[in-house]
């Protein structure tokens, strides 16, 4: 049973071969890189400015997280030293973009199981996170902030303060609809034990991000590598044991919380001071690392001396996490497929890099 | 003798000009329900100007029965509307020619042609479709038996007009414990029959997760206006048979 490369309610390519007995979901072929950019050859030979644009644009769910780990390879190489109001601003930022893709997460959760009145609720929850961006920024999806070095420009802290604020209205609502979740029954018959991934296996395929907390497999950059000062925030890594659909969904939620979490004292810690330090390029060789909110992502750069790219790789957590869709996939129903595909949260624009 | 013609013809009209309405009305407080503001209830009207005013594109691949199948399914739920009473309580023209067993045979032949033009086409998902189609109504069947032996052995008749009135005069028939559970039932069958949510979504996009959607996939421009029209009219004369 083929399904794609274009199928409804997606604005993403890709082919899924399906060998099936009846409704039952034998093997899984996933076929990806329809809209392959080439982003990596696309970069080389320009400066590193310039390459940040790709690297916030490929994937725009996650711009930000892609293009922080694109600026701290840079900054590496250079051996620049961002100012603490810029990694406080970062780290801010980048828990907004996490808390708002999560919502959208939840949502596709909740639109595959044809639960309208959540999905509408979850929609909504979305839309005022990208609002909240959007004011705080001037852009929904946090473009053009970054630079390497710091940021482009300096958000004032009551800005910052009424963000969090909003935020914090979200996150109640999240929970509320977390609560009302819980108790529908015909919404959890839908999740659980569905799309099934192992510890065992989840290790073996090195998946990441939520997907992996899930499954037991306990894998966050920032407490594992700690980046950005990460290491002075307190905040919890949630995991989850049973590896099915409903697993992956709390854990999204408890995720949002701690996102939550990190920009209160974000907001606590920023002090006055320069937002950014201006870069000397030299050539050199580095690799950025970020926990983007669909799990951990790897920039790596080769630059020459004149400051252009020589050579970039992009490790998207997608990548890594599409190999372990057949382990969720295989041996359930065809009705489980939509389910089990909005549960693994994959991008195919982040995969087709 | 000509009023009753004329309450006939003028029944079967009903059925077909508000068909889509209730459909419609239906969607809009869906969306409603959802925070949403939702089309206009005219809106099932627009698809079928539209769908009509389309080219029809037909697989060289297919039969007869793809090609014939739109106007059996739109025409069977107009042959119930001229047996079964919606609007009256005196028996209808035609009623001589099948009582409310007769109904839901006429209805069936939709469906049947409909699960076949499914599986004539070379598309995957419509024998899917096709098939499950057939498991629900499988499942729904004995269900739709027992309703309708139990309404008719109460009142003595399968001839609808007398076992609605039986049921409602006197008026306290309608609240009897057995009456109550009976409607009750119905109400399932006719989220089972109608492709409602929890059976099938029929807002949903997802061509695995579709039920009765993904029978009509292939169907293009006057085709598919028919197929949807004869649906609107299936599902409001199920509604109307409780």
């Amino acid at each position: 049973m083929p399904i794609g490369p274009k199928y409804s309610g997606v604005t993403e390519s890709v082919l899924f071969l399906l060998e099936t007995v009846g409704e039952d979901v034998i093997r899984s072929v996933p076929r990806l890189f329809y809209k392959w950019r080439a982003i990596e050859k696309l970069a080389e030979g320009k400066t590193a400015d310039e390459a940040l644009l790709l690297a916030e644009r490929f994937a725009a769910t996650t711009a930000f997280a892609h293009g922080l780990a694109f600026c701290r390879a840079v900054e590496s190489i250079c051996g620049a030293d961002v100012p603490t109001r810029a990694r406080v601003l970062r780290v801010f930022l980048a828990e907004l973009e996490r808390l708002r893709q999560h919502a959208g997460a939840i949502q596709e959760i909740c639109e595959s199981t044809a639960l309208v009145v959540a999905n509408s609720q979850a929609g909504i929850l979305e839309e005022d996170l990208l609002r909240i961006s959007g004011e705080l920024t001037s852009h929904r999806y946090l473009f053009g902030l970054l630079v390497p070095g710091g940021l482009l420009c300096d958000l004032s802290n009551d800005a910052c303060r009424k963000a969090l604020g909003q935020s914090q209205r979200a996150l109640k609502q999240l929970n509320e609809l977390e609560q009302r979740l819980r108790v529908s029954s015909s919404f959890l018959d839908r999740l659980e034990e569905v799309g099934f991934i192992a510890l065992r296996d989840a290790n073996a395929y090195g998946l990441l991000g939520p997907v992996a907390r899930a499954s037991g497999l306990v894998r966050d950059l920032r407490r594992a590598q700690p980046y950005l000062g990460y290491e002075n925030f307190d905040f919890d890594v949630p995991s989850e044991q049973e590896g099915d659909g409903y697993a992956r969904l709390r854990v999204l939620f408890a995720e949002a919380r701690q996102s939550v979490r990190i920009m209160e004292q974000a907001v606590v810690a920023l002090q006055s001071g320069a937002i950014h330090e201006p870069i000397q390029v030299r050539a050199g060789v580095a690799l950025g690392w970020v926990e983007a909110p669909r799990g951990g992502t790897f920039h790596w750069v080769r630059l020459t001396d004149d400051g252009r790219i020589a050579r970039y790789r992009i490790v998207p957590p997608s990548f890594a996490n599409w190999h372990g869709f057949h382990l969720g996939v295989e041996k359930f129903a065809f009705q489980d497929l939509p389910i089990i595909l909005s549960t693994l949260d994959l991008s195919v624009a982040e995969n087709d890099r | 003798m000509f009023n009753r013609i004329l309450f006939n013809l003028f029944q079967v009209v009903v059925v077909l000009a508000f068909a889509p309405l209730v459909s419609g009305v239906l969607s809009r407080l869906k969306e409603i329900v959802q925070s949403k503001r939702g089309p206009s209830i005219l809106q099932p009207y627009r698809d079928l100007w539209k769908l009509f005013h389309k080219d029809e594109i037909v697989s060289e691949e297919s039969s007869w029965i793809f090609r014939f199948t739109p106007y059996i399914v739109f025409v069977t739920p107009i042959f119930v509307a001229l047996l079964i009473p919606v609007l009256t309580n005196y028996p209808l023209f035609f009623a001589f020619m099948g009582d409310m067993l007769g109904g839901g045979f006429v209805l069936s032949l939709g469906g049947f042609f409909a699960a076949l033009a499914a599986v004539d086409t070379a598309n995957p998902y419509g024998p899917m479709g096709a098939s499950r189609t057939r498991m629900v109504g499988f499942l729904a069947e004995p269900v739709f038996m027992i309703v309708f032996f139990t309404v008719s052995l109460v009142a003595g008749s399968t001839i609808p007009y007398i076992v609605q009135e039986k049921w409602v005069t006197p008026l306290a028939n309608f609240f009897a414990p057995s009456h109550v559970l009976l409607v009750l039932a119905f109400l399932m069958l006719i989220l089972a029959e109608g492709g409602r949510i929890p059976v099938d979504n029929p807002t949903g996009h997802f061509e695995l997760a579709m039920i009765d959607e993904s029978k009509s996939l292939e169907y293009s421009g006057r085709g598919m206006a028919l197929m949807k029209w004869g649906g609107h009219d299936a599902s409001s004369r199920n509604r109307a048979r409780s």
